[in-house]
């Protein structure tokens, strides 16, 4: 507690130092209303986005999205190339796009690498592999801290319509149904599919919406470069690198264009291992810690059934029931309750952890709002009578959120923890 | 505090320049501080600050959920400091020393501020942000859990394995 109160004095004297400047408010709303008038950006820097009160461009709207983080360079090639228009200047060398989609017809196993510039040395991790018809048959996803929304570093089996997630930081691992996080993940693997690519980038060209130049280096051993610029305001450009004897696309570079003119790297995506057999062993997790908290909402039907009851009262009933259980010591009924948490978990966190034991609900509810609304639940208040060290007291949950089960409307579930 | 940039954001949203004003004000410490642990320098923070809150403006519209505007509005100032950056490293020779001279009469951090301001920029993302919005602008934990959308125990947990990991690079630093 020391080291933290020291480290947080650190902190507040650095604030205190870097202070704040008199003018910068002014400086800021001066440059707000007296933009440098530049070519291109007139628009855009006098009055946010459009004369519609849209955004400016496509591009930047889909790279705020959250959703998108997942798939960022995949999707604003996709995005991109869809919402611009065309001037074909392309050339035709002997190499032609179609060759590479061609190649990748027999594809059966790919290992891919997305590296952000920002994150060089944490990438995010894809394995998969595909049955013959093209469409995957088991896929791996690492995904680093940096990447994740304040859980962690995350590993991500799909295969047989679920994905198992393993919450490295959290210790846990989570079996999920299809649907939502299993098509969230092959939608990944889909999008980062070089066929994907390379297939946006030649309709693209078809509709015009895409400058493509080919250089097809007279030596072999050098890949051919295919540089593709969005038109008509050449923000974005694209830079594939492929293969001379196999055809197949190997590297996949994203640039913006900056203030100065030049293009600044945004992504790259590596595709390597083209064919290689992927061992088993990376389709597995083989080395969860003993402790692990593990989670099977395959296997088990989790929450309560709505039925006839409004939400509000089907989050109250979700609460009530969960505290019920556990005033029942029928833990493996209120971890239904709870995600599916065994109930092990229950009783090990109430009874030896916070050491108290349920005697009564006192009050259920009202409903209230989730301070985070993307969560898509509600808070459910709940006041109990426990008996702690041997003195009857009552006590709060706060915080105890509650929704409705994911991809099956109808029941609803704890979560969050407690 | 995070319904208070929500309102403010809405109330920009609807032509209102003073709100925005306001949220210049409510972040400028935040927001130059994630720009100068890139940068290393006050001076160039400063612009890369103002930078990034004309970006924020420009950019508005396009923010789904005006309560996340400070997480937002941090990530645009990494951006912002980055492509400085890498527009420095295109600079002249002679630019560059122009460049350091300004860095030498501007900066006003000491080499231990300077250092620890870097140290807070190598952490992991989320704890960075944790840390710049909880340390750099008027935000109690709460706030920062709700502008996160994460819970009040992981922000806690975050900003707690943030402070181990600046002690231990900052000992290991001093080695």
């Amino acid at each position: 507690m020391n080291s933290d109160k020291n480290i947080e004095q650190k902190l507040e004297t650095l604030a205190d130092a870097l202070g704040t400047r008199d003018s910068f408010v002014s400086d800021v709303m001066t440059r707000i209303e007296n933009p440098p008038v530049q070519p291109g950006n007139v628009a855009e820097a006098s009055s946010f986005g459009d004369k519609t009160g849209k955004p400016t461009h496509v591009l930047r709207r889909i790279l705020m999205k959250k959703t998108v983080k997942l798939t960022a360079a995949a999707v604003i090639l996709i995005a991109a190339f869809l919402s611009l228009t065309l001037i074909d200047t392309t050339v035709t060398p002997a190499y032609a796009l179609e060759h590479t989609i061609q190649a990748c017809h027999s594809v059966c196993f790919i290992h891919i690498r997305q590296i952000d510039p920002k994150h060089e040395d944490e990438p995010i991790l894809i394995w998969a592999e595909f049955f013959e018809n093209g469409h995957p048959k088991r896929i791996r996803v690492n995904l680093p801290e940096w990447q994740g929304e304040g859980d962690g570093p995350k590993e991500i089996l799909w295969e047989d319509n679920a994905a198992t997630v393993w919450f490295k930081e959290k210790n846990g691992v989570t079996r999920f149904p299809e649907q939502n996080i299993a098509d969230r993940i092959l939608n990944m693997v889909r999008e980062q599919d070089p066929k994907t690519h390379i297939q946006h980038l030649l309709d693209a060209q078809k509709e015009g919406k895409v400058e493509i130049t080919i250089d097809q280096p007279s030596d072999k051993a050098e890949p051919i470069c295919v540089t593709a610029i969005l038109l008509p305001d050449r923000t974005s450009k694209y830079i594939l690198y492929v293969d001379q004897s196999t055809q197949l696309l190997l590297t996949s570079e994203s640039y913006v264009l900056a203030d100065n003119n030049d293009y600044i790297l945004t992504n790259t995506i590596e595709f390597c291992n083209y064919n290689q057999p992927i061992a088993p062993a990376i389709f597995a997790f083989d080395n969860l810690p003993e402790d692990v908290l593990r989670v099977d909402q395959v296997n088990q039907q989790i929450g309560l059934v709505q039925g006839d009851l409004t939400d509000d009262q089907a989050a109250i009933e979700t609460a009530r029931c969960f505290w019920q259980a556990v005033i029942e010591e029928d833990f493996d009924k209120a971890g239904q309750y709870l995600e599916g948490v065994p109930g092990d978990f229950i009783k090990k966190h109430l009874i030896e952890k916070m050491q108290v034991r349920i005697i009564e609900i006192v009050s259920v509810g009202p409903v209230q709002p989730h301070p985070n609304p993307g969560t898509r639940g509600v808070i459910v208040p709940t006041r109990l009578k426990v008996e702690k060290n041997g003195q009857i007291e009552e006590i709060t949950f706060n915080r105890l959120g509650v929704r409705q089960v994911y991809n099956q409307p109808g029941r609803w579930t704890i979560f969050g923890g407690l | 505090m995070t319904q208070l940039d929500a309102q403010l954001v809405q109330e920009t949203l609807a032509g209102n320049k003073q709100a925005f004003a306001l949220l210049v004000t409510r972040y400028e410490r935040s927001v130059r501080a994630a720009a100068a642990s890139i940068v290393k320098s006050t001076h160039a923070a400063d612009d890369i600050a103002q930078d990034a809150f004309v970006r924020a403006w420009q950019q508005l519209p396009t923010l789904r959920n005006p309560k996340v505007f400070g997480p937002w509005l941090i990530r645009i100032t990494r951006r912002c400091a980055i492509d400085s950056l890498r527009r420095q490293q295109s600079l002249s020779y002679s630019d560059s020393l122009d460049q350091m001279a300004a860095h030498e009469r501007n900066s006003q951090l000491d080499a231990k501020h300077q250092h620890l301001l870097e140290t807070v920029a190598k952490l992991p993302e989320a704890e960075r942000q944790a840390v710049l919005l909880r340390y750099f602008g008027p935000h109690s934990v709460q706030d920062v859990a709700d502008m996160l959308g994460r819970s009040v125990g992981t922000v806690t947990k975050q900003l707690s394995r943030a402070h181990k990991r600046l002690k231990r690079r900052l000992q290991e630093s001093e080695k």
